[in-house]
């Protein structure tokens, strides 16, 4: 008995549906490239469920694209309720409250909890290594580095300043490398990239910094033993953020 | 999360922040070509569109530039696009980034587009799920068994077809 030519048109041999299959997931040899034309001319079954998926491929495309089109249409009808970069805005409000709070407060308050006191204190530590100077040696990836950092742009910054701590061992790179993390909140990572470093260069004050820095993160952290063991040691010498460290120590207690 | 894993997953707050965040820029940028604002807004969204696309297909896995400026970079393609097409010129002015991948869909077809997508619409969220994956981000069957979680790759297999078919039906009534 002959089947029915109807019978053969309906269901396609899944050889074919496979080649159909891999031209849209872009992995046709070359043999099978060509004999994916082959019977494209001359399989009019395969040519009509190819086409099909083709257009449907093209619809999700217009549907999508236009959905998202409309999105963004109407973030032109809707103009900004609120002060958009929130996290941001967020963060420096909440900070300039804290700071205030503490002007008014901090006298009579003994009680702080330990991420009022970081957010109070915390400031990324500014750029003492490469004065960025607008237009010049654009070039060079230490400036570039520290343009990142200045702008703000800190996650690109770490990526370049790990980039320069990887060629050259600056010691600079990787004290900015962990400030970048701090600035982006991962402090977790900022403390562990310096916490056994130990900083020798005596052009910079980065022996001291790391320890106030790393006090600041423990602080962030809520480990507040670690923080208040880094404080100690700084206020056991002669610098720069001695004063501060005592205060700290103060609120800690 | 980084901002482009959430536009990776076409986050809408994550879009509205980008959007946001360049818009008056890319105005700024796009006024010294001629256009007006309108148009050049709308060719701004179709940037955003077309860089949302690319992340999602996973064209630009390897974004070593900032988003800035590579939203330009797009952008400054489609400004010239649409100045060929306007000032009917012939040769193409401006390349497009590497690895990015941009087709127009045919301007005479968004009839039948828009027809096919009303029953795209009813097939309900799992079939959209798998060929938007399949179809739209380009994703492997492999790497749809994957996100999908299905225990069988056969499984998801018949269950494609099942939507296509089911699509068909739609389409005939």
């Amino acid at each position: 008995m002959f089947k029915s030519p109807e019978k053969t048109t309906k269901k396609m041999s899944s050889d074919k549906e496979i080649l159909i299959e891999k031209y849209f997931e872009n992995q046709l040899s070359e043999e099978e490239n060509v004999l994916f034309k082959t019977y494209l001319t001359n399989d009019e079954d395969f040519k009509t469920t190819f086409e099909f998926e083709k257009s449907v491929k093209n619809s999700i495309h217009f549907l999508e694209r236009d959905s998202l089109k409309s999105m963004l249409k109407g973030f032109e009808e809707q103009p900004l309720k609120k002060p958009f970069r929130l996290n941001n805005w967020l963060w420096m409000s909440v900070a300039a409250m804290v700071i205030i709070g503490l002007f008014v407060w901090l006298s009579s308050e003994n009680q702080s909890n330990s991420q009022e006191l970081y957010l109070s204190y915390y400031q990324s530590y500014p750029n003492v290594v490469a004065p960025v100077v607008r237009g010049e040696n654009i070039q060079d990836e230490k400036l570039k580095a520290f343009e990142a950092y200045e702008q703000e742009k800190y996650q690109l910054a770490s990526t370049l300043f790990h980039q320069i701590f990887n060629k050259t061992k600056e010691e600079y790179a990787i004290f900015y490398e962990s400030q970048c993390y701090f600035s982006l909140g991962e402090t977790q990572k900022g403390i562990s990239l310096i916490e056994t470093k130990i900083f020798t260069d005596e052009k910079y004050p980065f022996k001291t910094q790391q320890q106030w820095y790393l006090a600041l993160g423990y602080l962030k952290l809520g480990e507040i033993e670690k923080a208040k063991k880094y404080l100690q040691v700084l206020i056991n010498y002669d610098n720069i953020q001695k004063q501060k460290a005592e205060e700290l120590l103060k609120e800690l207690e | 999360m980084t901002e482009l894993d959430l536009l990776k997953k076409a986050n809408p707050k994550a879009i509205e922040q980008v959007y946001r965040t360049h818009r008056n820029a890319f105005v700024a940028f796009g006024y010294k070509y001629g256009l007006a604002e309108d148009e050049l807004l709308d060719i701004y969204q179709d940037t955003i569109i077309a860089f949302i696309e690319n992340l999602r297909k996973g064209h630009l896995d390897n974004l070593q530039t900032e988003v800035k400026t590579y939203l330009f970079s797009i952008g400054k393609y489609l400004i010239f696009s649409r100045l060929k097409t306007k000032n009917n010129l012939k040769e193409s002015i401006e390349e497009l980034p590497e690895t990015f991948v941009w087709e127009e869909l045919e301007d005479d077809k968004e009839a039948l587009f828009a027809e096919m997508a009303v029953g795209l619409k009813q097939l309900g969220e799992q079939c959209y799920k798998i060929l938007t994956l399949f179809y739209y981000e380009e994703k492997k069957l492999d790497e749809i068994q994957k996100i999908l979680n299905y225990d069988q790759k056969d499984v998801l297999k018949s269950q494609k077809s099942r939507c296509l078919s089911h699509l068909k039906k739609l389409l005939k009534k």
